[in-house]
């Protein structure tokens, strides 16, 4: 079973000719954690905002789950994204104005399917959200706090927590460590895979820092499987 | 979380944007609904202005300028109606009542005019409201005056206080009458009309100021047999000695009038006396119908009408416009907002629901702040439009005309909000995502 399929993908930006990217296949099993490396500006970004659905392929297939969201609407593709993916932004994407809390909770807002696993668990997605940042190191008082008032790395955890809020099937996470010191990226890694595995979520993961990798399932070079000019 | 906190919290994160769109729409609608509403209501303050009186005759001349100097106390009369043609009308079988009125004085800016008593027994303004006494009684005497409410307030003059009547209409007199003092008898009850700023003293009053009684008019009736009358006036306790101070049964206390007002035991017979007098002749006379002239006027002010009503639906399309632009430079500013919701699932009834829910909040703000700032400047400007044009402003309730203009108002900013809504519906999902910090 395939968390993640792609095949025959080419992409480019509108203003451009030349594909961003060009990848004939690429399979990742369910469960599986992944780490995604390359140089900047070699399309994993790209990349990744193509396997959320934020952005269409000019041709090929991408199945997510085994549903392929090339063939959604941009209406599915942002429902199927709030119920299956947690995506963690980098640029974060927090709301300035919510508090953490709200920020996390947010996630469960607009996707009754992540609702529905924290109702099975009998958990409210405020409570679960609290547990969520507590988990990844924001303590409690800082859960009123509003996004805008917190450090960069407290933001990336936020962002982390609204990610992975509701245990959505496929993570996908772009450098969410980069404003981490070296302790505190392998203690919120470890927090992270504790919290896919409990989920049984996929964590597709790209980061810079090569040391990481071997804390990975697998890892996988962007310009290996890249076959665009660019890359 | 429901989305009304979200919408809440992320308004109040734009404090300073949103009120300056609450700003703009608050005074584009006080502008829309004070321009109609002050023409309106000088339009009925013109209107209460006179009632109950079915003719006013003049000498002849355009019925407008009739009515504002006869009426309004604004511009002069060209000529006089001579007292013979007032006595042949006022015994005409038609005529209940009349009042005879000489302009042409002023005491300290205010509009002097000589009546006699059957102005406070028959003059009516408004709805056929009788002229009241806040104080005192009408003059008895040549000497005496009555006030108007703004009058004795501004002058603070109280009944049995003296004072001097200038000859013309300017606030410097040129030359006094003789410094005769004349008493205070009464003060009106405030009307809201123009006789609030008027000073009423008696025809003889003026006759005799006018020195017509003694060396001019030596063949008039009351000029010798009145002089006689002082003396038994002394025992009013007058610490002054008035000279001229005749009594004022006078059968012709002068001898031509500027205008009167006459009533008539059936008003719809008004368009036939007015005919007849207009075609009287012996003496040239213009005779109108208060009502059909007051509507005459306002017809003249219509163009001014015109350009208010234009200039305030300018006014709302700015306001609107700007709402417009404010929403669509939020929108800008709000760009990767919109798209975190879409990211995290959120549909386009979402995201429209926000935008323009926003908006009808902020338009049904700006329309309440801008009718409490419409009447704060009623109430303001009352009191300057009543002394400027001796019209009362009544501040009431918004009419349905004014209801209408606001749902106008909240409906166009509402489907306004629409245009920026569904922009950022269209606004690719990427293109707000990774907006750099
Ligand atoms: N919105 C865009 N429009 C056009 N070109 C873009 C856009 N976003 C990225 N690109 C280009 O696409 C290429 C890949 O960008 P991408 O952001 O995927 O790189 P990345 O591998 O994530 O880099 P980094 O490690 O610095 O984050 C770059 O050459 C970039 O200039
Ligand atoms: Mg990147």
């Amino acid at each position: 079973m395939n968390s993640i399929v792609v095949n025959g993908l080419r992409f480019h930006y509108p203003a451009q000719t030349e594909p961003t990217l060009d990848i004939g296949q690429l399979e990742i099993a369910r469960g599986e954690r992944v780490f995604l490396y390359g140089p900047s500006g070699s399309g994993k970004s790209t990349l990744l905002s193509v396997l959320a659905g934020i952005h269409r392929p000019q041709s090929g297939t991408v199945a997510i789950e085994d549903t392929d969201i090339t063939a959604l609407t941009a209406r599915q593709r942002d429902h199927f994204r709030a119920h299956h993916i947690g995506y963690i932004f980098q640029q974060f994407n927090l709301l300035p104005y919510l508090d953490c809390i709200h920020n996390v909770a947010l996630a469960c807002e607009f996707s009754n399917v992540r609702r529905q696993r924290l109702q099975q668990r009998n958990i409210s997605p405020e409570d679960e959200a609290a547990r969520l940042l507590n988990q990844l190191g924001i303590s409690h008082e800082m859960h009123s706090r509003r996004a805008s008032e917190l450090s960069v790395g407290q933001q990336q955890r936020v962002a982390a927590a609204r990610a992975l809020i509701g245990s959505p099937e496929l993570i996908i996470a772009d450098e969410p460590t980069s404003a981490l010191d070296a302790d505190s990226r392998l203690s919120f890694l470890k927090l992270l895979f504790a919290e896919c595995e409990r989920a049984g979520s996929t964590l597709l993961f790209v980061s810079h820092d090569a040391e990481l990798a071997s804390q990975f399932d697998r890892s996988l070079s962007l310009s290996a499987l890249n076959q665009s000019a660019e890359a | 979380m429901k989305l009304f906190k979200l919408a809440w919290a992320s308004l109040l994160s734009r404090k300073a944007n949103a009120l300056l769109t609450v700003v703009a729409i608050a005074i584009s609608v006080m502008l829309l609904l004070g321009v109609d509403r002050v023409s309106q209501q000088t339009r009925a303050g013109f209107a209460n202005t006179i009632s109950g009186t079915d003719l006013i005759v003049g000498a002849r001349s355009g019925p407008v300028n009739l009515l504002l100097f006869s009426v309004f106390h604004i511009g002069y009369p060209s000529s006089n109606v001579s007292w013979d043609a007032y006595a042949h009308w006022r015994e005409h079988e038609q005529v209940a009542w009349s009042i005879p009125i000489a302009l042409g004085d002023s005491f300290r800016g205010h509009p002097v005019i000589a009546t006699d008593h059957n102005f406070f027994d028959h003059f009516q303004y408004g709805q056929r409201q009788s002229v009241q006494f806040a104080e005192g009684h009408p003059f008895e005497h040549s000497a005496e005056a009555v006030l108007g409410a703004r009058v004795a307030k501004e002058q603070g003059l109280r009944p049995s206080d003296e004072v001097v009547i200038s000859h013309g209409t300017g606030s410097v007199s040129f030359h006094q009458h003789d410094e005769d003092p004349v008493q205070i008898s009464g003060v009106l009850a405030p009307t809201g009309t123009p006789l609030d700023n008027a000073v009423f003293i008696p025809l003889v009053g003026l006759a005799t100021m006018h020195g017509e009684h003694q060396a001019e008019e030596p063949q008039s009736p009351p000029s010798f047999s009145q002089q006689s009358v002082p003396q038994e006036d002394e025992e009013h306790e007058h610490e002054h000695e008035h000279e001229h101070e005749v009594a004022l049964d006078s059968e012709q206390p002068i001898d031509s009038l500027s205008a009167f007002f006459v009533g008539l035991h059936s008003q719809p017979r008004a368009i036939f006396m007015q005919r007849m007098i207009n075609t009287w002749g012996q003496e040239p006379l213009t005779a109108l119908m208060p009502g059909a002239t007051l509507q005459e006027l306002w017809r003249t002010l219509n163009m001014f009408e015109r350009v208010l009503a234009i200039v305030s639906g300018f006014v709302l399309l700015t306001g609107l416009i700007g709402m417009l632009a404010t929403l669509l430079a939020s929108l800008q500013e709000r760009r990767r907002e919109m798209a975190v919701l879409r990211s995290l699932g959120a549909g386009p009834g979402t995201i429209f629901s926000l935008l323009v829910s926003e908006a009808f909040v902020l338009t049904v703000t700006g329309i309440g702040v801008g009718v409490a700032l419409l009447y704060a400047a009623l109430y303001a400007l009352a009191p300057w439009i009543e002394y400027s044009f001796g019209v009362v402003i009544h501040i009431s309730w918004p009419s349905v005309v004014e209801w209408q203009r606001m749902a106008i108002v909240l409906v166009a900013g509402t489907v306004i909000s629409c245009l920026p809504a569904w922009r950022a519906y269209r606004n690719s999902l990427a293109d707000g995502l990774t907006i750099k910090l």
